[in-house]
């Protein structure tokens, strides 16, 4: 008996390569995708991300019950203190938990990360289509999140508020925050999928970040640098006073906080990669 | 093909830990349907999930068609592989698992939908493939495994206790299917607990204990060491010293004994027909009155047991 006997003449699949790669991909980033967004998770995620906005809308009806009258400017630094403080270090943080962590450890506790190593894929491959998935996720969440902030800061404003943000530095700082909050994504993205793999319980690694990432300003300027938070900061638009205990420092130059971030994900990608391609997949019988 | 060896494993050991998963495993399997069989945590699961590149060896080598397992993009084009774990990615259908193995192949949308269509229309699963897996039946599940490792069309099917949790109709059709696969040239190889159902269906068997291979080859030849075994009968009747007496007269009894109720024989033949035959001689000449028949010694590891004993 010949085991060509089996072979299919009307094979359409690609040799390989990145014809099948990207088909792979797709593949992936499209059922990852969904599959996440029906997860109950996921509505914690999204809960996360509106918070802040959530908040700002709440600060702009006292204000309007107050009969106060803000200026742009005092609007802009509470938009700072707001989108660095509990979007980047807390929403974003803790949803990039939920989403990249789950991505792989999500799978291995509910023992369905098989029917993905039993095609043929590279494992590398997989990686990154999980990662782009979960950035995918991640800046659905987090990008009309940060819109919807500027939205309700500066467009209740009246005419002043609205010509800030369509015509004035707003527009800038629109773009800018935007670009943070997807560096953020990327970046975070990176250490949580690595957290992930590495780790049964990716919790313990995350809270300990979370404290380096809180402690940051505190933190000498060489020790600032071994972070995700302090490249974002350097990026936003608006500096936030950090109070009287904070350690000063530099910030990073924008194409280096730019292109530091990028490295820093591609290099937990890379141990990412080894980390998978050396995973056994024990569900915990036999 | 290398020497018509489909997969080889030479000097395989994993532990877990310290824990024995399989230990110095040395096999070639050629083509055909070949069957790993072994109790309950005997490393069948072990020695698939290494042939398939879910686990790593502690030491010695796998290869698949030539491909060592961890060289996915070769391996998984000719293999399939249907696991033992009964979970799914959430939230899928039936048709939607066999069209995202197909996707993940490499194939056009189109022609993963095509041959995934086949794949269900092929296990029996067509008025079922819509619905949420969440929803299946276990040999609804089972099928579905099957259909997603067969709609590639790969050269080797492993199936890991494919016929686990299958009622008596699904598992006779199921067995069918995997003869008719074998028949258009498939080569299987599949683990079960069970002896006496995979070896009507079997070229070759592999035997498996506590993580060491202990009997390997043709069917026929297993076949035979069981026969020249005694089996062991329980007979619950009203008057088990009649049926002794007669049965003692057989020159293939090896051994009566009489219960201490008083109420059953235990009986050890080589020639379990014509034991059957005497019992039935007896209850129709209503000389005792049956109340229940059952072999003592059915049970796989009974045969193990045997077939170790022989060998040390």
């Amino acid at each position: 008996m010949s085991v060509a006997a089996a072979t299919d003449t009307r094979d359409s699949r690609p040799a390989g390569g990145w014809p099948l790669w990207r088909r792979q991909i797709a593949a992936v980033v499209s059922i990852e995708v969904r599959k996440n967004l029906l997860r109950g998770g996921s509505l914690l995620v999204l809960l996360m991300a509106v918070a802040p906005a959530a908040f700002l809308a709440l600060r702009w009806a006292i204000v309007v019950v107050a009969r106060r009258d803000e200026t742009t400017a005092v609007e802009t630094a509470v938009l700072a203190q707001v989108f660095q403080i509990f979007l980047l270090r807390t929403a974003m943080f803790f949803g990039c938990v939920g989403i990249f962590t789950h991505l792989f450890r999500g799978e291995i506790l509910q023992r369905s990360l098989h029917y993905y190593f039993l095609a043929p894929m590279r494992r590398e491959v997989l990686l990154v289509a999980k990662y782009l998935a979960g950035v995918v996720l991640a800046w659905t969440a987090f990008l009309p999140a940060t819109l919807g902030s500027l939205v309700v800061v500066y467009l209740p404003s009246g005419a002043a508020g609205r010509e800030y943000l369509l015509h004035g530095p707003g527009l800038g700082q629109a773009v800018a925050y935007l670009g943070v909050a997807a560096l953020g994504c990327v970046g975070y993205g990176a250490v949580f999928l690595l957290m992930g793999l590495w780790a049964r319980n990716p919790l313990l690694p995350a809270a300990a970040l979370l404290g380096w990432e809180w402690i940051n300003f505190l933190l000498p300027p060489m020790l600032k640098r071994l972070s995700v938070i302090h490249y974002l900061q350097s990026l936003c638009p608006v500096p936030v006073d950090q109070g009287p205990l904070a350690l000063p420092a530099e910030a990073t130059s924008a194409p280096v906080a730019i292109l530091g971030l990028l490295l820093l994900a591609a290099l937990l990608l890379v141990l990412a990669m080894r980390r998978v391609r050396r995973l056994e997949l024990v569900y915990g019988e036999d | 093909m290398s020497g018509e060896r489909l997969i080889e494993l030479a000097d395989v050991s994993k532990f877990y830990g310290e824990v024995l998963g399989v230990n110095r495993v040395s096999l070639a399997i050629p083509p055909g349907i070949t069957s790993l069989v072994g109790p309950n945590g005997s490393g069948k699961t072990t020695l698939m999930n290494l042939v398939a590149g879910l686990l790593r060896p502690t030491r010695g080598t796998v290869r698949v068609l030539g491909h060592p397992p961890d060289e996915p993009e070769a391996v998984f084009r000719t293999l399939g592989y249907c696991t033992q774990w009964d979970s799914f990615p959430r939230g899928l259908s039936g048709r939607e698992l066999v069209d995202l193995g197909l996707r993940l192949q490499g194939h056009s949308a189109p022609a993963a939908a095509e041959l995934a269509e086949q794949a269900i229309a092929r296990v029996g699963m067509s008025g079922a493939a819509d619905r949420r897996i969440a929803g299946y039946s276990k040999g609804m599940r089972q099928r579905i495994k099957l259909a997603h490792a067969i709609a590639h069309r790969p050269q080797v099917l492993l199936l890991d206790e494919p016929l686990n949790g299958l009622d008596p109709l699904a598992r006779a059709e199921v067995i069918a299917l995997f003869r008719s696969l074998a028949a258009e040239g498939l080569h299987v190889f599949l683990s079960s607990h069970i002896l006496h159902e995979v070896d009507l269906l079997s070229d070759r068997v592999v035997l498996m204990r506590a993580g060491y291979v202990v009997a390997e080859g043709a069917i026929r030849g297993v076949r035979e060491e069981m026969t020249a075994r005694p089996s062991q009968i329980l007979v619950r009747c009203d008057r088990p010293g009649r049926l002794a007496a007669q049965v003692f007269e057989q020159n293939h009894t090896v051994e009566a004994k009489l219960h201490d109720d008083e109420r059953g024989l235990f009986v050890r033949t080589r020639d379990v027909d014509g034991f059957y035959r005497l019992l039935n001689r007896v209850a129709a000449a209503g000389e005792i009155e049956v109340e229940a028949v059952a072999p003592a010694d059915e049970d796989v590891n009974a045969v193990y047991e045997y077939l170790i004993e022989d060998k040390e």
